[in-house]
């Protein structure tokens, strides 16, 4: 159920559907409905995938993520961003790692609707994209 | 216009006043003003920034640069220092990546450690950024960044 706007005037009658309405918007808001205020400082979406791009556990705010080269993939939104946003990210748990060479993964396309990102080894060769479980979580205030 | 403590009291007329604030403060808590109580899971802070520009930011007043590659975060706000098993640590836990928002190709990634200042309570976070094989005194300035940092909160 969508936020509701209220506004009480002085000499109204109180209604148990307004207050009922008021009682709501307290889930609304928690859910992030449609027209709740945006609550600042919490992701705006995040997706967990193992190496071949299949989404793996929760997601949020993610209509599916797509495997476009070897290490690279693609998540899109379903939600639309307006302006910069940004990206923290991990490893997926319980996803493994085969070996204790350092990995890291950096985003090089930032889009309303779209998100590329790739994942890296510690080597500076070409060779160096790599696939991978991974769990990455979008910022924007 | 912060968050509003409303109390209602036994007795008391019901006024429009009073309900019109408490649907109000839904958008306070929202947009975390003045006021609203720290709330479990939520940032304290978040910026994103280029350079010394800020993309976006909420209790950062600014982003000044050391020298390339070494930036100190400035908050609005003094954290404070929780002790942890005998040690004073900062209350503020920071979580942070670096991006090249323009090359798919890149052979490098960037590693964004953060860090601490000192051992008393601050208003900055200072933060560097290196390729992966960088040599120790190397240093990178990412095409931007973004850090979120979390405060410790007792129970």
């Amino acid at each position: 159920m969508a936020f509701t706007a209220l506004s009480f005037s002085s000499g109204e009658l109180l209604t148990s559907s307004k207050m009922n309405l008021m009682m709501s918007n307290f889930k609304s808001l928690a859910n992030q409905e449609t027209t709740a205020p945006t609550i600042t400082k919490i992701p705006r979406a995040w997706v967990n995938h193992d190496g071949a791009a299949s989404m793996v556990g929760s997601q949020y705010n993610i209509s599916s993520v797509a495997d476009i080269g070897f290490g690279k993939y693609q998540t899109n939104f379903s939600i639309v961003f307006s302006g910069t946003y940004g990206a923290t990210w991990g490893f997926l748990a319980g996803g493994g790692q085969g070996d204790n060479r350092m990995r890291n993964i950096t985003l090089y396309t930032i889009a309303s609707t779209f998100a590329r990102y790739k994942g890296r080894n510690s080597t500076t060769q070409q060779s160096g994209d790599e696939e991978f479980p991974m769990s990455l979580v979008f910022w924007q205030d | 216009m912060g968050f509003e403590d409303i109390t209602f009291q036994f007795g008391d007329t019901l006024t429009a006043s009073g309900l019109s604030a408490v649907q109000s403060n839904f958008t306070a808590f929202a947009a975390g003003e003045t006021g609203v109580t720290p709330t479990f899971n939520r940032a304290k802070a978040i910026v994103n920034y280029s350079g010394t520009s800020i993309n976006f930011s909420d209790n950062v007043s600014s982003v000044t640069q050391n020298f390339v590659g070494s930036y100190n975060i400035n908050f609005t706000f003094t954290y404070s220092m929780v002790v942890v098993n005998s040690v004073s640590r900062p209350s503020v836990y920071a979580l942070g990546n670096a991006h090249d928002t323009t090359n798919e190709n890149a052979t490098v990634v960037f590693s964004m450690p953060f860090f601490e200042g000192g051992t008393g309570a601050l208003n900055f976070y200072s933060v560097f950024h290196h390729n992966f094989n960088d040599s120790a005194d190397s240093y990178h300035q990412p095409e931007s960044a973004t850090a979120v940092f979390f405060e410790r909160l007792e129970p």
